[in-house]
């Protein structure tokens, strides 16, 4: 944990560092309102002083070592807010898609995997397996602009909101309305989102249990004259989970980056929003702070793995 | 997989196979196994007609003629010296055939390599038994080396006549006559007789801009995962290789490289450089090699204990000679499984990273940028949102095929 936390704030350090520009001059003219000219030597070295600029390379890591810890990014050059202020407004609604979207895939992915060991080699999972791989082949933001195109309105079929989160005025709804609008408007962010996982996962959750039904223990359950019910979903299911779990851990970067595109289309202001439009900004603190936060997301993922890991498996110990 | 081949070596003898037994076998009989998986052939054509539309792209789609003949007007020479005073004598004009090939006069730099890198690699493979890794080598330098100089004296011609409107006595257009970058047809044309697949929202041919797309997704494909497994396998193989600290390190490195999430990683890197394919692909080379050098690691640790990596050591091998010799060749297998499945999600990263406006800038068309263009516009135009979404469909389905007929056809399990 603690290494590798120290090897993205070093990459981060890193990152920050090839930014062309002088840090204190867009500061200086960030203070000025952006019209400043010729910054006077006095303010710039004000400014080195105020944020350690002035310090070496070495002492300037651990300030920004410091700031990363207390997650402070400082402000934005483009409205002057605290990064991490913009970035927790977003973070709820990235996470939601992302969350709702893994846990979609695992809740379709597993069923589908597990139909398909055990009706091995027959025309259903052969099905299933050309179905799943020419879905993990179709690009998901191809799929995510057809359904614009052709499902939200525009010349074609108006069945889906074609942007945003809900509905205006959505707040003043009763609970259960709420509730349905907002799934209204995540079924067709979600559904694009999730299926490229699809088929990995089944996949996995397929090769899992064709080697758990080969165990003794499965071949000792159907002979004590257990339901075929029975064997396969509390004798086989929780082994044949454990190695589509640690996968768990590699999806969670492809979903935020996939979620990045996935909201540019549907008009959802969330992180990934936040990254193409400071991008195209250049606002580099909101670059930095996104960039850390998505790797500490992502720490976080396989630690969420890892404990998952355990869970499933009493064999393993977390140390 | 159709149907097993027979499990015989000698189903497939080739020359090298008498002069280095076993590698080539095993080469050999994974092709085998591969070709008589139809899916995984299917997609190997596809990805060889993809190479052969971005190779031929401008003979294929272009705005100028192959071969022309056309009437040109002069004045005949005047038959006497005019005399100083007295008004010029009349001249007749005279009608002469002028013969001109357009197409291969206005060749661009990148078309001209795009004709000889292919020519070059068929020529370096149809030699490569002729070739040692010295004179390989020196052959692959020299001919780059050669394309390089030549592209560099190549001046580009720039010939904005409109050739369609021109009446000449032979005109021989290329099949889809409307050039790439060329806004002459009305805009938000849909499909029809005159513009097969439509035109976009500056009157520019779909089908033309697809067809020279095709060269951007090969090449960033090729280029950043050439990128990517080279440094995988460098960083795996002495990882797996050394053990110990080595390994510690690197994969200490690998883990912290895999903290960020690829997209976010090349687009925080894209912000601070200047956009261009050469950035492009180097960004997207140096932030997925990851994968392959987790299982180059792995390939090592468990190829290295093996008798006849133990074999070559007590024979005096050297650690170099053990690696690329002995281990690094009885690897390749997953890494080319690898390769092929990168280069599919690499065609996916540009095409996705042009579609977001990040990627290669226009002009240039990419399939990815063409998309985008269904996105913004103002009226419904499904022929921006269908056939570029196809394209990219269609070459990531058949890498996708062709990496897993090479899993199937390499995967010691699955040998009977």
């Amino acid at each position: 944990m603690i290494p590798t936390l120290l090897g993205i704030s070093l990459i981060t350090f890193m990152v920050m560092k090839m930014m062309p520009g002088d840090p204190a001059v867009i500061k200086a003219r960030m203070a000025a309102g952006g019209n400043m000219q010729e910054v006077p030597p006095e303010t710039l070295e004000r400014i080195r002083k105020t944020y350690g600029l002035d310090k070496s390379l070495g002492e300037q890591y651990v300030l920004w070592l410091g700031r990363m810890v207390t997650l402070d990014f400082g402000e934005s050059l483009v409205d002057r807010e605290p990064v991490t202020k913009r970035i927790l407004e977003r973070l709820p609604t990235s996470l939601q898609l992302s969350v709702g979207s893994l846990l979609l895939a695992y809740m379709i992915s597993v069923p589908i995997g597990v139909m398909s060991a055990v009706k091995k080699d027959s025309f259903l999972d052969q099905a299933t397996t050309f179905g799943l791989f020419v879905l993990y082949s179709l690009p998901g933001f191809w799929l995510a602009t057809l359904a614009l195109v052709f499902l939200c309105g525009g010349d074609y079929f108006k069945l889906f909101p074609s942007s945003g989160l809900s509905s205006m005025g959505a707040e003043n709804l009763p609970f259960g309305s709420w509730v349905m609008d907002r799934i209204w408007h995540l079924a067709l962010p979600l559904a694009v989102l999730t299926y490229p996982s699809l088929a990995a996962l089944s996949r996995y959750s397929r090769s899992g249990m064709l080697e758990v039904i080969q165990q003794d223990y499965i071949r000792t359950a159907r002979a004590k004259g257990l339901r075929e019910n029975a064997v396969i979903f509390v004798h086989g299911l929780r082994n044949s989970l454990i190695p589509i779990i640690t996968l768990l851990a590699f999806e969670l970067p492809s979903l935020l980056g996939g979620s990045m595109i996935i909201e540019t289309i549907f008009s959802i202001s969330g992180m990934g929003e936040l990254t193409l439009t400071s991008i195209t900004s250049r606002d580099y603190t909101m670059i930095m702070g996104i960039f850390t936060i998505s790797a500490f997301l992502t720490l976080a993922g396989f630690l969420l793995g890892d404990i998952l890991y355990c869970v499933a498996d009493p064999r393993i110990r977390l140390q | 997989m159709t149907s097993e081949p027979p499990p015989s070596i000698s189903s497939a003898p080739t020359a090298a196979a008498a002069t280095v037994p076993g590698e080539a076998s095993l080469a050999s009989e994974s092709w085998t196994r591969f070709r008589s998986n139809r899916m995984a052939m299917a997609g190997l054509w596809i990805v060889g007609l993809m190479f052969a539309v971005a190779i031929f792209a401008p003979f294929i789609a272009s705005n100028r003629p192959y071969y022309m003949v056309a009437l040109k007007r002069s004045l005949a020479p005047a038959a006497a010296p005019a005399e100083p005073g007295k008004p010029e004598p009349p001249r007749t004009v005279v009608m002469t055939k002028v013969a001109s090939f357009p197409l291969l006069h206005g060749l661009t730099k990148e078309d001209l390599r795009w004709l000889m890198y292919p020519a070059a690699g068929l020529a370096v493979w149809l030699f490569r038994r002729r070739l040692t890794a010295r004179t390989g080598f020196i052959a692959v330098t020299a001919a780059v080396a050669i394309i390089e100089i030549t592209v560099a004296q190549h001046k580009e011609v720039m010939d904005w006549t409109n050739y369609r409107a021109i009446a000449a006595q032979t005109k021989w257009m290329p099949p889809i006559p409307y050039g790439p970058l060329e806004q002459e047809s009305p805009q938000y044309e849909p499909p029809g007789n005159t513009n097969w697949m439509g035109t976009d929202d500056l009157g520019r041919d779909i089908l033309s801009r697809l067809i020279h797309a095709t060269r951007i997704s090969m090449t960033v494909g090729f280029v950043a995962t050439s990128i990517s497994i080279t440094l995988g396998v460098l960083v795996g193989a002495l990882a797996g290789y050394y053990r110990g600290w080595v390994d510690i390190g690197l994969s200490r490195v690998i883990e912290v490289m895999e903290c960020f999430p690829t997209m976010f990683l090349i687009l925080a890197v894209l912000a601070f450089l200047t956009p261009s394919l050469f950035t492009l692909m180097a960004v997207m080379g140096l932030t997925s090699w990851t994968g392959t050098a987790r299982l180059v690691r792995g390939e090592f640790l468990r190829l290295s204990e093996l008798p006849f990596a133990l074999a070559a050591r007590a024979l005096g091998a050297g650690d170099r000679r053990i690696i690329l010799g002995h281990i690094l060749p009885n690897a390749m297998g997953p890494v080319l499984v690898a390769a092929t499945f990168g280069i599919a999600s690499a065609i996916l990263v540009e095409s996705s990273l042009s579609f977001l406006g990040m990627g290669v800038q226009p002009p240039t068309p990419t399939w990815g940028d063409m998309l985008s263009k269904a996105r913004s516009g103002v009226i419904s135009t499904w022929w921006l949102a269908v056939f570029p979404g196809i394209m990219i469909f269609i070459s990531i389905t058949a890498y996708n095929l062709v990496g897993q007929g090479i899993r199937d056809a390499t995967d010691p399990r699955l040998r009977e």
